[in-house]
């Protein structure tokens, strides 16, 4: 068999699996997950997150320049709270400024729907999120060199009532370099909590913190968070700057030394050497003169 | 007195090399001259269009540059090590060939760092180096190492020349011209041949090739430093310093065998440099290969045996991509010396150049074979794939810049063996009175240890005819 004809052979074959590929892809549609995350921020604003993923060969891909629907529904009514647009990695963001109005049920009870309505061969989906009103506020104090944050907590009656909070688990962080690092827990009930704060935390370069307060991934009311900037960070006691090493303006000391040493004894023979020089010259000039 | 009568008669038999200038001296330095001209040709190019016009890009910053730094300084370092030990153990056969490898020393060491001034895209930061320097960086380790290397190298090759230059200064009937007559009388600076003048020069002689024997192994691990400090496959190696020393000395002493080949033809010194001179340094050359293969086999087999990712990327490179060059440098440039040096019958001097010329050029590749492969093979990944950005390739400038070195360590040679005798006339004199000396010393000996045991022959027959 010649070599052109396996070659001819070969193509034909790649070309009839590439069409039975394409038709196999034709025939199938690929499924799509949506996931919504909910977050009432410090400044009382509301931030909707998704993340849409479309099923391939390869696993679960993110699906960029994808819309998304938002709405509030309650009591089989629904209204658009807006759109937005998914990025490289699948995510969308939907934020909505204090004051946004969302259709409630008896209960209070609001329910957030993100759709995607179908791209191509990916499928349409949906995600929801239901959460109720929930009032939070802190405040930071020192008292007798101790530093504590109060947190006040309270919902919205049938009549518009402030009912304090009960029982309820709050998570503390502090906004680290790159992550927030959790600091401690404090309980609410009645409405308000303490925690007192810890004194090893560094803070920057000035001992500035941001402190958090969060409410997590709760059945009722979903996520609420408070923030404040607070100077409790022990920065100068807690990090000691190199003064000599590898990285610093100054060099190490053994470093310093070990080029002086050396230095010093190969120069030194330079320098006896041009003396002894300088000394044939002055007896040269003797004889020269004699 | 028989000895200054001795260096006049030396003395005379070379001044024709330094009176008389042929048409052939002339057409060969309009050679290297054209050869320096086009590499400065391309250093304009170089600095108007910026360093796009060589090979070198983002992931492979040093090219051959760098090489021919390395290389440069190698042979330099070798020539101070090579004539610091001969003086300092004062072997016999050493006159003839301390000079080619002190000028050696001091010619290279000139060149050498040009070559990074080349590498340098900003020239006009350079100051900053001296102005800001930062005791921990290994580049400023090198720029003091090499000065103080340069400083010392001067030293001592103004020692060994300074009673050529009374010698070239009390010629007296020469046709050399009055104004190098004078400048020989100012660099002779008052030297007599007075004993204590020669005491003064023997003794810092002394001191001072031992001090560059010193410095020059501090220098060269100081360059190698600057490789193996970094984190990069193939140069975090704790044997990188003593691997370039023994690497410098090896190829410093093939550039020696070579320049002593040369100078023989051209000048006719077969009286002086003689086969035995040329086994000599070849022996030295067969067994700084062997060093070199020991610490090659050395370098590489922990490095596979260790199985990093990226060693074993580099060692996959080093395979494949530069096959022939890793065979060459560490296969034949070792081998060819230790073949030709250990069966005694090959020993000739033509085949001795040739060694020499192989294991020059090898160790010219082993450099490139440390420095460029390594760089295509970086701990970062490369953002952009081109081959062209990743892959190195010297272009015609670079190579006009190499040649340009060589033409001018070729140039300097020339006219510094114009401007002095390329055989030290009074250290052969002296070493010649010194062995007859010796001779004299040892046939005294012998008639005085005969004497005695024929005296005590005589006592104890006496003392038996006695009894």
């Amino acid at each position: 068999m010649s070599y052109k004809s396996i070659l001819s052979r070969q193509s034909l074959i790649l070309f009839l699996c590439s069409i039975m590929a394409s038709f196999q892809l034709v025939a199938q549609n690929n499924a799509s997950t949506l996931e919504l995350k909910e977050l009432k921020t410090s400044d009382e604003s509301r931030i909707f997150n998704v993340k849409l993923t479309g099923e391939s060969e390869e696993g679960a891909m993110p699906v960029f320049e994808a819309k998304i629907d938002f709405f509030t529904c309650a009591d089989g009514k629904s209204e658009s709270l807006g759109t937005a647009t998914t990025n490289r990695n699948g995510q969308a963001t939907l934020k909505l400024v204090k004051g946004t109005w969302f259709l409630k049920d008896k209960e209070g009870i609001t329910e957030v729907k993100a759709t995607f309505t179908g791209l191509g061969k990916l499928s349409s989906s949906q995600a929801s999120v239901k959460f109720k009103e929930l009032n939070l506020q802190i405040a930071l104090s020192e008292k007798d060199s101790l530093n504590t944050i109060q947190i006040l907590a309270s919902v919205i009656g049938p009549k518009g009532e402030n009912i304090p909070l009960k029982e309820t688990n709050f998570n503390l962080y502090v906004q680290g370099l790159f992550t927030k690092l959790k600091i401690g827990e404090c309980f609410v009930d009645g409405g308000a909590g303490t925690f007192e704060f810890p004194k090893n935390i560094p803070g920057d370069a000035n001992g500035n913190l941001k402190v958090f307060v969060r409410l997590e991934e709760n059945e009722v009311y979903g996520e609420v968070e408070k923030t404040d900037n607070v100077k409790w960070g022990n920065h100068r006691s807690g990090f000691v700057e190199p003064t000599r090493s590898l990285w610093s303006s100054g060099a190490p000391i053994w470093m310093i030394t070990t080029l002086i040493i050396l230095l010093t004894g190969v120069w030194s023979h330079y320098l006896y050497a041009i003396i002894q020089l300088i000394k044939i010259r002055k007896e040269g000039k003797k004889i020269d003169k004699n | 007195m028989e000895s200054n009568k001795r260096k006049q008669e030396l003395l005379k038999e070379f001044l024709p090399q330094l009176e008389k200038t042929s048409i052939v001296w002339y057409a060969w330095v309009a050679f290297l001259f054209a050869a320096i001209f086009l590499g400065i040709y391309c250093l304009v190019l170089q600095i108007l269009k910026g360093h796009i016009i060589t090979g070198m890009r983002d992931n492979v910053v040093w090219g051959v540059y760098i090489v021919n730094f390395i290389f440069f300084m190698g042979i330099s370092y070798a020539g101070a090590l090579v004539s610091g030990s001969m003086h300092l153990f004062k072997t016999s056969w050493r006159g003839p060939i301390l000079r080619i490898a002190e000028l050696t020393t001091i010619i290279a060491l000139f060149i050498g760092p040009l070559y990074i001034l080349l590498c340098i895209g900003r020239l006009d930061r350079l100051p900053f180096l001296f102005m800001y320097p930062r005791i921990q960086s290994p580049i400023t380790w090198d720029v003091i190492a090499i000065t103080t290397d340069l400083f010392g190298c001067l030293i001592y090759l103004y020692l060994s020349f300074i009673r050529d230059f009374a010698l070239l200064r009390d010629s007296g009937d020469t046709k050399l011209p009055k104004w190098r007559i004078n400048i020989y009388k100012v660099l002779a600076i008052g030297y007599h041949d007075t004993p204590t003048q020669r005491k003064r020069i023997k003794n810092v002689t002394n001191i001072m090739s031992a001090m560059i024997i010193a410095i020059a192994i501090i220098v060269y691990s100081v360059l190698a430093w600057i490789f193996s400090v970094t984190l990069q496959p193939g140069w975090h190696s704790t044997i990188f310093g003593p691997y370039f020393v023994i690497a410098a000395v090896f190829s410093g002493a093939g550039v020696i065998i070579i320049l002593m080949r040369v100078f023989r033809s051209v000048y006719h010194l077969e009286k002086y440099i003689t086969k035995q001179h040329f086994v000599g340094v070849g022996m030295i050359l067969m067994i700084l290969s062997m060093f070199f293969a020991y610490f090659t086999f050395s370098e590489y087999l922990t490095k596979w045996y260790g199985s990093k990712k990226l060693d074993d990327n580099l060692i996959q490179i080093l395979f494949t991509q530069y096959f022939w060059q890793f065979v060459f440098s560490n296969y034949v440039g070792t081998l060819l010396p230790i073949i030709i040096m250990g069966i005694p019958r090959f020993r000739t001097i033509n085949t001795i150049t040739f060694a020499a010329i192989v294991a020059v050029l090898a160790l010219w590749m082993n450099r490139y074979l440390i420095v460029v492969p390594t760089l295509e093979t970086p701990y970062m990944p490369i953002q952009d794939t081109r081959p062209e950005w990743m892959l190195y390739k010297a272009t015609w400038i670079e190579w006009c810049l190499t040649f340009g070195g060589v033409g001018t360590f070729c140039l300097l040679f020339t006219l510094a063996a114009k401007f002095v005798p390329i055989i030290p006339v009074s250290e052969v004199a002296d070493a010649e009175l010194e062995m007859s000396a010796e001779l004299a010393k040892g046939q005294d000996n012998h008639e005085a240890t005969v004497t005695n045991s024929l005296k005590k022959q005589i006592v104890h027959k006496k003392e038996a005819n006695e009894l």
